[in-house]
């Protein structure tokens, strides 16, 4: 079985005139890195919670390695929101015994070495820290584990050039090779060459989903600018 | 699972609550120093103390912010548990917690748990905080050793107890029962309400925050209602014949413990469905 996840005929809609995701049908496979791309409020993020239990579907179902959404499939899916969720008085090393209580697949030790190389002391607390050495502990968290689906929702927004470079070659050399990342952002440029496929989404619904290779072929333009034409103002 | 998420709910809870636990001891020291006032001390010895000093105001007030501390205990514990079950759910917080491999029951059993406990705790702090002032108090004012004083007491009350009729001591038995039940089960009745309250406030769209302190305060009015109309009945028997006051008040207590049960329960279960059925973050 290589799909890994399975929305049939998702809709989630927050009232009668607010429509987040529209009937969204789609089948992701294993082992990709894909960009879910999207003007703001085309359905990006709730796409995304609905994947990770935050929000429940008004219609359609969901499935994460043939279960429907629940402990099975939160045991499997490493999510980095668009927000701390960390509490700030924690110490790291606080957070890292939550998460190999909780986390089967957590690496302590792969989590302790990217710290290190960071230079991030582990005994301090997490509101000592500035805002981009917090996202980046919660990143680092994150990419500890092995697991089957990475969501990570805008991961480089809010963060400098050089940081930005760090978060993508921390993705790139510790994602699960047989697992799949689901990356939202923007930031389309700073991510382009690391996409094995996008998704587009226009206004709650799935616009396009292809591979990046195939927009390169097809209209001989990056994803970059493609996104550029396709959602133009 | 409910063991590690009982762990870290302790491990997030228990420096607030210690500070607490150390407010309480810190306040029932002073109070216990203050019992030396010259004022309470000229008082109790037949002595003339002269006028009211800097020392017997000082006293005076350590009393005062005892008091006031031993009321802050009581409700501050109530308004730490529900400010951080609303931080841990429903705020970014609840990002992480709402995406563990958990159930909803192991979430938020752990939550009445380990809330219930430090209610507990802390009213068992209070009541030993209050014994330990009046123990005090009688090493230094009573005559005879405090263990004398104590088993003077304590023979006072089995010969008033065997002095009752055994109807009245039956009652007293089902009334100490009662009581006991009241102060261990109703914290755990408690803490279901205030995060049972919390949780129905996420049903609104706008405004949560304001609107699970709304709830709250619902659910206890509603609570103090119910609780009247049943005491209308019980009153009413009692003045109309008569009965003893200690059958009366073990009524009470019996319909007040099973009012909470049945609160805590409805809204635990309330919570269960809007957190598997209708709960999206905002």
């Amino acid at each position: 079985m290589n799909e890994l996840i399975e929305m049939v005929g998702v809709t989630k809609a927050y009232d009668k005139r607010n429509v987040a995701v529209n009937n969204l049908t789609l089948t992701l496979p294993r082992g990709k890195i894909i960009g879910l791309l999207g003007p703001n409020g085309s359905g990006k993020t709730t796409m995304i919670k609905l994947l990770n239990g935050l929000l429940k579907p008004t219609q359609g179902s969901i499935k994460i390695n043939g279960e429907y959404i629940g402990t099975a499939s939160k045991a499997r899916v490493a999510y980095l929101p668009d927000r701390t969720y960390l509490s700030g008085g924690q110490k790291i090393t606080e957070i890292l015994d939550f998460f190999c209580d909780f986390y089967e697949d957590f690496s302590r030790e792969k989590a302790v070495e990217m710290l290190r190389s960071l230079n991030i002391d582990a005994s301090v607390k997490l509101k000592t820290l500035s805002k981009g050495t917090r996202e980046k502990v919660q990143l680092i968290l994150v990419m500890s584990r092995s697991a089957d689906l990475y969501i990570l929702d805008e991961p480089i927004a809010g963060v400098d050039p050089a940081a930005r470079d760090y978060i993508l070659r921390t993705i790139i050399n510790n994602y699960n090779p047989d697992a799949t990342v689901l990356i939202s952002t923007h930031l389309i440029g700073d991510i382009e060459q690391v996409l094995d496929e996008v998704i587009f989404m226009k206004y709650g619904h799935l616009a396009l989903y292809t591979s990046v290779d195939n927009i390169r072929e097809k209209y001989g333009k990056s994803v970059d600018a493609y996104f550029r034409e396709v959602f133009s103002c | 699972m409910l063991g590690k998420l009982i762990k870290h709910e302790w491990k997030s809870t228990y420096k607030v609550c210690g500070l607490i636990f150390i407010c309480v001891a810190l306040f029932t020291l002073l109070s216990c120093i203050s019992l030396r006032m010259p004022s309470i001390y000229s008082a109790m010895t037949y002595r003339d103390g002269g006028a009211f000093g800097v020392l017997d105001a000082m006293g005076a007030l350590t009393f005062v912010l005892y008091v006031l501390t031993l009321l802050g205990a009581s409700y501050g514990v109530i308004i730490y548990l529900g400010v951080h079950f609303y931080k841990s759910m429903y705020t970014d917080e609840g990002y992480l917690t709402h995406t563990l491999p958990v159930t909803v029951p192991q979430l938020f059993v752990s939550k009445i748990l380990v809330g219930a406990v430090w209610m507990l705790l802390v009213g068992a702090a209070i009541i030993v905080s209050v014994v330990g002032l009046l123990y005090t108090f009688m090493c230094m004012y009573m005559p005879g050793t405090p263990a004398e004083v104590t088993g003077v007491l304590a023979e006072s009350f089995s010969q008033l107890f065997e002095e009752l009729g055994s109807d009245i001591q039956a009652e007293l038995v089902h009334l100490t029962v009662s009581t006991v039940l009241t102060v261990v089960v109703g914290p755990f009745c408690s803490a279901a309400i205030l995060f049972g309250s919390i949780t129905l406030g996420q049903l609104f769209t706008r405004y949560r925050a304001l609107m699970a302190i709304v709830c709250y305060i619902v659910v206890n009015i509603l609570q103090s209602v119910l609780s009247f109309l049943i005491q209308i009945p019980l009153t009413i028997g009692y003045v109309m014949a008569g009965s003893d006051p200690v059958a009366y008040y073990a009524k009470t207590f019996d319909w007040s413990l099973v009012l909470s049960l049945i609160t805590g329960v409805l809204l635990y279960f309330a919570s269960y469905m809007v957190l598997t059925r209708k709960f999206d973050i905002e």
